[in-house]
């Protein structure tokens, strides 16, 4: 098995394993492409990222990483074990995600292009609970938008919509 | 954030966070924006944008536990939400309800396997015309007898 190196936009190069590598469905799809490249005695396979910068590449394989230690662990653990297994691994995913907004959407643009299921669902929790119990006009506020509907629209989705908007 | 830099997040992503919000969420985004409410209006049938999304999460704001609406009248909150969903989800025809608590479990027969316990609209077999669920092959009321 080749060496396997992911390569941020800002040239920053992230050693990892097949297996951590692979939670990544572009990853893998990517390293499907350069193995078929490269033949099966290449010892060193490079995956230029070219979406993500160093920072959040190392935050996303950090996650990958720990993800396949959980799995591993869940494998490996007797089922009396499993609800501590589960617990540990929501502890540890809740201090992950102890992140700043400004590196949250680098995150989650990140699991978007790197297509990484898990932290994808993480990170766009981590959105919505910016818009749960939100205004209209506090979500724009947080999303950047201007209000671009019309008064008669807005008059008609309010009109269709009375028993939960009064 | 400069969360101002969301307004570019792609729509399948948008649609991802919108999934996750409850339903009166997802009705106050209508007027938020024309995108939020072109999104919103699409039906979430397991293709196009939302298809990507977990369709239970798409529907969480209607199914159960917890969410808010359930504070509201519950024969207004039941015209209101089969109102919304018949007009979103067009192939939707049968919504089941957990009839035992009154509350809970509504279910879009033929999108998800009905999670009611197995009393599942048993208590309005009686009164009501039955149609077996999809999903479950359980009964259910009709969505159109609201």
């Amino acid at each position: 098995m080749p060496d396997i190196v992911l390569r941020s936009n800002d040239g920053a190069d992230h050693k990892i394993s097949a297996s951590t590598a692979r939670l990544s469905r572009t990853v893998a799809s990517l390293l499907q492409d350069l193995e078929a490249s490269k033949g099966e005695d290449a010892e060193l396979l490079i995956v230029p990222i070219p979406n993500v910068c160093n920072c959040t590449l190392k935050k996303v394989l950090d996650f990958c990483e720990q993800q396949r230690a959980f799995d591993d662990l869940v494998r490996a653990s007797p089922a009396a074990q499993q609800p501590e297994v589960t617990r540990k691994t929501q502890a540890w995913r809740e201090t992950y995600m102890k992140v700043s907004t400004d590196e949250l959407y680098h995150l989650v643009m990140a699991a978007h292009y790197l297509d990484v299921p898990g932290l994808l669902g993480l990170c766009t929790d981590a959105m919505a609970d910016h818009i749960r119990g939100k205004s209209p006009s506090q979500v724009r506020a947080c999303f950047g938008l201007k209000p671009n509907l019309s008064p008669e629209e807005e008059d008609d989705i309010r009109r269709s919509n009375l028993w939960a908007l009064s | 954030m400069e969360l101002n830099s969301l307004a570019v997040l792609p729509d399948d992503l948008l649609c991802h966070i919108i999934a996750k919000t409850t339903l009166h969420d997802k009705i106050r985004l209508q007027l938020v924006s024309k995108k939020f409410r072109a999104l919103l209006m699409m039906p979430p049938s397991g293709e196009g944008l939302w298809g990507q999304c977990d369709l239970s999460a798409v529907f969480s704001g209607f199914m159960v536990n917890g969410n808010d609406y359930w504070k509201y009248p519950q024969k207004f909150i039941e015209a209101g939400v089969r109102r919304w969903l018949v007009r979103r989800v067009p192939h939707m025809t049968r919504i089941c309800c957990d009839t035992d608590t009154d509350e809970a479990a509504w279910v879009l027969c033929g999108l998800l396997p009905c999670s009611a316990p197995s009393s599942c609209c048993t208590a309005r077999r009686a009164s009501s015309p039955m149609l077996p669920c999809a999903a479950s092959g359980r009964a259910c009321q009709t969505a159109s007898q609201s």
